[in-house]
């Protein structure tokens, strides 16, 4: 749906989005001491760590959703597809499903809008009909309209906080080859704490330890 | 215990109206000082027959002064609402200052605004937009200083411009809290409405109604007139009920 196929797809020189050395201030303690990341053109980057050791932080930095006081950040350019933690939140309830599956498109004044949101939609979510009210559905299905409307943004890269916590096991690895195919060329940063994720979807994995970054050999 | 519901039952409905205007006759039987409490449900009925005309023409008076006071009130209060969301943050005392204007009692306002603007339908009306205005701007400064939501943020990711964010998030994110500040508001409308008819001697409307009612000693009229009062903010309710039950369906 994104009109790039996973043929020929590979990391290239170019940066997406970075940060170099940012440090994030809480109210009382930092959230990062020193983040480092560069995702690259095509690039599929897993962010790991356990709970509470800044993984979303990072995350929100790098969409310029929260400030930092030290280093340098290269914002994702607009347009990004982004899943949140709180998905829920971000759906817009009172829209239909295929309403805010087609978001990223319909901002962006595209008219195969409902088209591409449509037949993610049938993807993502093949049991769900499209027109039903967004704030109607169970959590894992609220989940998986977040994923599609992240894939149906029209930008480089794509952020997913989580995006299977809520999906039943037996639908991950389906959703997971619906990801890898949906990305396409895309560059795609991954918080999980699932290995399977990793393995599957990722090239390159990035720990964070203690509030700061550690890049893992692959 | 086993739990079960029971369900509604039209008789049991209509046995608990007939125990009611049962209890309205007993109590109607009451007579104190040579006077009964209430009028019977007869003569409540009869008094009805005769007055229905001049009735109705109160009660639309009633309710327009209410209506028309209400929308003023809210109009004020969403430019104050609004004016108050944007210095809150840096002056946190507007709040305070708000809730302490809306706690002074509208009726106490009446001889204030009966002095400054006359006795006419001017100061009715003000004295019941006074009533409204502050809940509709508190509830409005905290919805427009609410932070800014996980929607917004996913569209200013997509790119949308601020009035398009704004549009696709502030009147459905609102809806619930607006709601709940426009029924608490019209309740207090129809309450104040009646009491400045009584108190400022009005040619029209349902407090002029009930006092005249009371200086003639006409039990039945009177009754009839409580009573339509009371029918007259109920309605009011039932329709702001379904207003919030609507707005309730769509809050996030």
């Amino acid at each position: 749906m994104s009109g790039r196929t996973p043929e020929g797809r590979g990391p290239n020189e170019t940066v997406v989005a970075a940060l170099d050395r940012v440090r994030v201030l809480g109210r009382d303690h930092p959230m990062l001491r020193e983040a480092t990341l560069s995702l690259r053109a095509g690039e599929r980057v897993a962010l790991v760590g356990p709970n509470g050791a800044g993984k979303s932080t990072l995350v929100r930095v790098l969409l310029g959703l929260a400030p930092s006081v030290e280093g340098t950040v290269q914002r994702a350019a607009a347009g990004v597809g982004y899943v949140p933690q709180g998905y829920a939140e971000s759906l817009f309830p009172w829209f239909s499903v295929l309403r805010n599956v087609a978001l990223p498109r319909l901002v962006a004044r595209r008219e195969d809008a409902y088209d591409a949101a449509r037949a993610l939609a049938g993807r993502i979510l093949p049991g769900v009909d499209p027109r039903r009210r967004a704030g109607r559905l169970s959590g894992g299905e609220k989940q998986a309209t977040a994923l599609a409307r992240a894939l149906a943004s029209l930008g480089d890269l794509v952020i997913a906080d989580e995006p299977f916590s809520a999906i039943a096991t037996s639908n991950r690895e389906r959703l997971r080859g619906v990801l890898r195919e949906e990305l396409g060329g895309r560059a795609l940063l991954l918080v999980t704490h699932d290995a399977s994720d990793v393995a599957d979807l990722c090239e390159r994995t990035v720990h964070i330890i203690d509030r700061c970054t550690v890049e893992a050999s692959p | 215990m086993s739990g079960r519901r029971l369900a509604p039952s039209r008789s049991a409905s209509f046995l608990t109206l007939a125990g009611a205007v049962g209890a309205w006759w007993a109590v109607a039987q009451i007579h104190v000082a040579g006077r009964p409490l209430l009028a019977t449900p007869g003569a409540t009925l009869g008094a009805l027959s005769r007055a229905a005309p001049a009735l109705s023409r109160d009660l639309t008076a009633t309710a327009a002064l209410a209506g028309v006071g209400l929308g003023a009130g809210v109009a004020a209060g969403l430019v104050i609402g609004a004016l108050a969301a944007v210095l809150v943050r840096r002056a946190p005392v507007i709040e305070g200052l708000l809730d302490f204007a809306r706690s002074v009692p509208p009726v106490v306002i009446l001889p204030v605004c009966l002095l400054a603007l006359g006795y006419n339908e001017i100061a009715r009306l003000a004295t019941v937009a006074f009533g409204c205005v502050w809940t509709v701007s508190l509830a409005v400064m905290t919805v427009a200083s609410s932070p800014r939501s996980a929607r917004r943020e996913m569209l200013d990711l997509a790119g949308a411009t601020p009035l398009r964010a704004l549009a696709w998030t502030q009147p459905w994110e609102s809806l619930g809290v607006l709601v709940v500040g426009l029924r608490t508001s019209a309740s207090t409308a129809v309450v104040v409405a009646v009491v400045t008819e009584m108190i400022a001697g009005a040619e029209r409307g349902l407090g002029g109604r009930v006092i005249a009612a009371q200086i003639a000693g006409d039990t039945e009229g009177l009754t009839l007139d409580v009573l339509a009062a009371g029918a007259l903010g109920y309605l009011v309710n039932l329709g702001l009920r379904a207003l919030e039950r609507w707005a309730r369906r769509l809050e996030p």
